[in-house]
């Protein structure tokens, strides 16, 4: 070859080759780019949250004038200085936003939600002492979790009660940011949501409310995340470990199988593992009954408690018996024990219930509220909605129901 | 007479040698197969390095086992590894795993011969790139001292890299390969360059393009065939620079030599995407992709100067300032890049300190030998040395030197464990081919207790040999990367016996094996724990705990019941 024909040729091969490097170069850094787009949110996301269905209507867990002595004592007396958020949250989602109280100690469902979503509510409970609940951040609206009684106690608990009360997520909230909504908080959560993060029920409550949809979505720490995959992170966990006993997962468990029926979130082998689950948890819950009807913490294994307990008899009853009502009164037919299993376990709930004076019921109302939904939901409706006039929304002094009901 | 070096002699020159050579005896070999002491010296060296390489108990730290459960994987399934095949936690995440073929090597090895099969593996690969480095550090010099010096440099400063069976270990051999290429293009095309000049053509040896194919191959073993790539882009784009200093920018465009290199290196980068996956197998190689299987860019830290690792690095990077200023060679551009680019990659990441080792030890020996005054061998014309030996009597013991490098290697093959099965001698036993560390009494009891654990807990590194020997999912293994921030920030904290029953309750852990060497409070806390968890099994070495989450005997009757 000729150094004429280099002359001509070089600076077309050059060009040439410059552009086929440059595109050799920039090709992983263009699909590395794609890698690196910040995780999407699941979609499509439902402004209202999905609504569970209630499927029972069993009058021997629960009569009528039972359940209305159990909600009166469940009675949301909240309108006092510093009321803990925790017990705010049970409230509410116990009783719902539509709930509406002649005794002037008790907050209505708006007042509750208001507290929640609303930094001035929030401030003329709590003051200016404590930090706010909601805090504005770069990804959304974080909610104030496990730091004393001004915050929720657990992951995500906050979230999944205003889902469960039919919080749109267009619904404008006040963080001491400046407005923001409801769709702030759900980012949020789901933007930070990690697969086997500390608590994960609450967190997967909400995204099946909010976001029924088989789609994947990533999450932060680049984990596709499915209904499948948080149905299999839930139940991988021994039974009995947990929060509550173990209990709250199987609750969201059982969502998960009600939103599958309306919008198949999940894989039919998956649908059906969760099911066996909840069925060996209903075993293990029939063998280790106690005569009288209650469960306690050891329920999973019928083993004697061990060491020392944080909470009391009568309390850790309550609570595992109440957690216990309330996952089966919404899950199918086909997971629950037999009937007499059921009613025994509704009646010594109500009996439980009734024995308690006021200062049990402040000690106990977030497990109380649990066990006071659980009954409602077994008469078809909820608190707001089964509460008879005379005996619960009209109260107004609640010393004499307690002496009524003496 | 003079005749040119190499193999071209010309017909009158062979006919002469045929005549010269008919008047004496004949050797039955070639007179180049006579060889002297330097030849024993350095054949004894070698075979002692592999008896070495053969007796070194095989590391974890490599995550050799887990290669190999990846291999079993890959060879069952024809395909490759998923995230969850090997960690249940990672569920959700997309695996990349870059040295598909390096695993089916090391799972072939250990199928052939258990830990003994891959230590031999390991000791034949090793050699092989030592020996091949030699090659090069003796062709670029010509002096079989120098040769030895560079090896040595190169063990000094990959001392660690060297010592650990995993994938880099073949990608090792792949940039030693390179490297010889590079060698003999380059003397290749000085040769050819010399022949064709009177004729004005351009030069072009073939032996370059073993480039494409060597990375092709560099790919599908190992992340690191990076490395091999900036080697290249190196040797190509340094080049044109050298090009530049000596006659201008203008002539880059009409150099016919920079035009081959940049055709090369174009070549050799389409040839890096022939693997399962394409343009992923750099964004993993480059750390751009956080799900690797073993990511490179994990396994090390940056260096530090005062460590075993960084004192020779240090060391090189006086010496290669003291050949800058004293070699009566210039620096080639591209040996500058090299060793810059090569010691930068080091100081970032000790991961890097072997490719380094190769690459300082390549640039740095023929400056060595210039420095030191010793110039290359002249090679002996071939004809005129036949000659010469054919006019003298006959050497009985001529190949007495032959015969002892043959009885050294063969010695040394009798000597190493691969010919123990050959020779139906005794086994060597396990403990002596696996590293100290390797939980062999754990695994052995849990082959034995036929448990079904529903996720195991142990360090990363015992996990890999755990998982592979008993099948148990393991909540961690070496491939660390691979799992969410949040399961190896809890592995952390249990490794550390922080809240580690929570953690175990987390995650369903319910078996928990326990390094006492490494983690003693762990072990404490392991002696005092309650039901449900109780110790099943202890060694010197381990310590094991189970979750007891047996039916009371109430549930226990009530489930006889039920299942009559």
């Amino acid at each position: 070859m000729s150094s004429a024909s280099h002359s001509r040729l070089s600076p077309t091969f050059w060009c040439f080759h410059t552009l086929i490097l440059i595109a050799m170069s920039s090709l992983p850094w263009v699909r590395a780019i794609r890698l690196y787009t910040p995780p999407p949110l699941p979609a499509p996301v439902l402004n209202e949250p999905v609504e569970v269905s209630l499927r029972y209507d069993e009058p021997k867990v629960v009569t009528d004038k039972q359940l209305a002595a159990v909600l009166a004592k469940a009675r949301p007396r909240l309108r006092k200085p510093r009321p803990k958020i925790s017990v705010l949250d049970h409230a509410l989602r116990c009783w719902g936003t539509t709930a509406e109280f002649a005794d002037p100690q008790c907050l209505s469902g708006l007042e509750m939600q208001q507290v929640l979503l609303d930094h001035q509510a929030y401030v003329e409970l709590w003051g200016t002492e404590v930090p706010p609940l909601l805090n504005r951040e770069s990804d959304g609206v974080a909610v104030r979790t496990l730091e004393g009684a001004s915050t929720s106690n657990h992951v995500d608990h906050t979230l999944a009660t205003l889902a469960e009360v039919g919080t749109p997520l267009d619904q404008p909230i006040h963080a001491p940011g400046g407005p923001a909504s409801m769709r702030d908080v759900f980012t949020h959560a789901v933007r930070n949501f990690s697969l086997n993060q500390k608590e994960y029920e609450w967190t997967a409550l909400a995204l099946a409310l909010y976001a029924p949809t088989p789609q994947p979505w990533i999450s932060k720490e680049g984990q596709w995340i499915t209904f499948d995959i948080l149905a299999k992170r839930i139940m991988r966990q021994e039974l009995g470990t947990g929060v509550c006993c173990g209990q709250h997962r199987l609750y969201t468990l059982a969502v998960l199988l009600q939103v599958n029926e309306s919008h198949e979130i999940m894989q039919p082998a998956t649908a059906q593992a969760v099911e066996d689950h909840l069925l060996a948890a209903t075993v293990r819950l029939t063998r280790t009954q106690h005569a009288e009807g209650w469960w306690d913490a050891n329920w999973s294994h019928g083993q004697p408690l061990a060491g020392e307990q944080k909470l009391g008899d009568r309390s850790r009853r309550l609570l595992a018996t109440g957690h216990v009502m309330e996952w089966w009164a919404i899950a199918p037919r086909n997971v629950l024990p037999p009937r007499e299993v059921y009613i025994r376990a509704g009646q010594w709930l109500v009996r439980e219930i009734e024995q308690l004076d006021a200062p049990s019921v402040e000690k106990n109302y977030t497990f109380l509220s649990h066990a006071a939904r659980a009954l409602a939901l077994w008469r078809g409706g909820l608190p707001a909605t089964s509460c008879l006039p005379t005996t619960c929304l009209n109260v107004s002094a609640p010393n004499e129901l307690a002496d009524g009901e003496r | 007479m003079t005749v040119p070096s190499g193999s071209f002699r010309s017909s009158a020159e062979q006919a002469g040698t045929r005549r010269l050579c008919s008047m004496a005896l004949t050797p039955i070999l070639s007179p180049r197969f006579g060889f002297g002491p330097s030849h024993v010296v350095v054949c004894l060296l070698w075979m002692v390095v592999y008896l070495i390489l053969s007796y070194l108990p095989l590391a974890t730290s490599g995550g050799v086992w887990r290669h190999v459960a990846a291999g079993e994987h890959i060879c069952a399934h024809r395909t490759l590894p998923s995230a969850t095949d090997a960690l249940p936690l990672a569920a959700g995440r997309p695996a990349t795993d870059t040295s598909w073929l390096s695993d089916v090597l090391l799972y072939g090895a250990d199928l052939i011969g258990g830990p003994a099969g891959l230590s031999t593996l390991y000791a034949c690969v090793v050699l092989q790139t030592l020996s091949i480095l030699g090659a090069v550090f003796y062709l670029q010099t010509g002096r079989k001292r120098f040769s030895i010096v560079g090896v040595a440099l190169v063990t000094a400063l990959g001392f660690h890299g060297i010592t650990v069976l995993r994938p880099a270990t073949f990608g090792l051999l792949c940039l030693s390969g390179l490297l010889l290429v590079f060698v003999i293009n380059e003397r290749r095309s000085r040769a050819l360059a010399e022949r064709e000049r009177c004729r004005g053509a351009d030069v072009l040896s073939c032996s370059i393009w073993l480039a494409p194919i060597l990375l092709a191959l560099w790919t599908n073993l190992d992340s690191s065939f990076v490395v091999g790539a900036a080697v290249l882009a190196a040797w190509a784009g340094c080049s044109a620079i050298d090009v530049v200093a000596r006659q201008g920018i203008a002539t880059v465009l009409e150099d016919a030599d920079c035009r081959r290199r940049l055709l090369v290196l174009e070549v050799s980068l389409a040839a890096t995407l022939l693997n399962p996956l394409g343009l992923d197998a750099w964004l993993a190689a480059l750390g751009l992709r956080p799900d690797v299987l073993g990511a490179a860019t994990a396994l090390g830290s940056p260096l530090v100067l005062g460590s075993l690792a960084g004192v020779p690095f240090a060391m090189a990077c006086l010496a290669a300032g003291y050949l800058l200023k004293k070699s009566p060679k210039p620096f080639t551009a591209s040996e500058i890049l090299l060793f810059t680019g090569g010691a930068l990659a080091a100081a970032w990441n000790s991961y890097y300190l072997i490719w380094f080792g190769l690459l300082a030890a390549y640039v740095m020996v023929p400056h060595i030998a210039k420095t030191f005054g010793v110039a290359p061998r002249v090679h002996v014309p071939e004809v005129a040395e036949a000659a010469r030996e054919c006019h003298l009597p006959p050497q009985p013991l001529q190949f007495s030197y032959t015969l002892i490098c043959v009885m050294v290697v063969g010695v040394a093959g009798l000597l190493s464990p691969a010919a123990n099965r050959t020779l139906g001698a005794r086994p060597r036993p396990r403990d002596h081919m696996v590293a100290r560390q390797t939980p062999l009494g754990v695994a052995d009891w849990l082959d034995a207790q036929n448990l079904c654990p529903k996720l195991m807990w142990a360090m990363p590194d015992w996990c890999d040999y755990l998982s592979l020997r008993t099948d148990t999912p393991v909540m961690v293994n070496s491939a660390l990367a691979m799992l969410p921030d949040q399961v190896r920030s809890d592995s952390a904290r249990l490794e550390q016996g922080e809240r580690w029953q929570t953690i175990a309750d987390r995650y369903a852990v319910d078996l928990i094996v326990i390094d006492k060497e490494r983690q003693r409070r762990m072990t404490q806390l392991a002696r005092r724990a309650g039901w449900p968890w109780h110790i099943a099994y202890e060694d010197k070495q381990s310590l094991v705990l189970t979750r007891a989450d047996q039916p009371s005997p109430r549930l226990a009757t009530i489930g006889q019941e039920e299942s009559t």
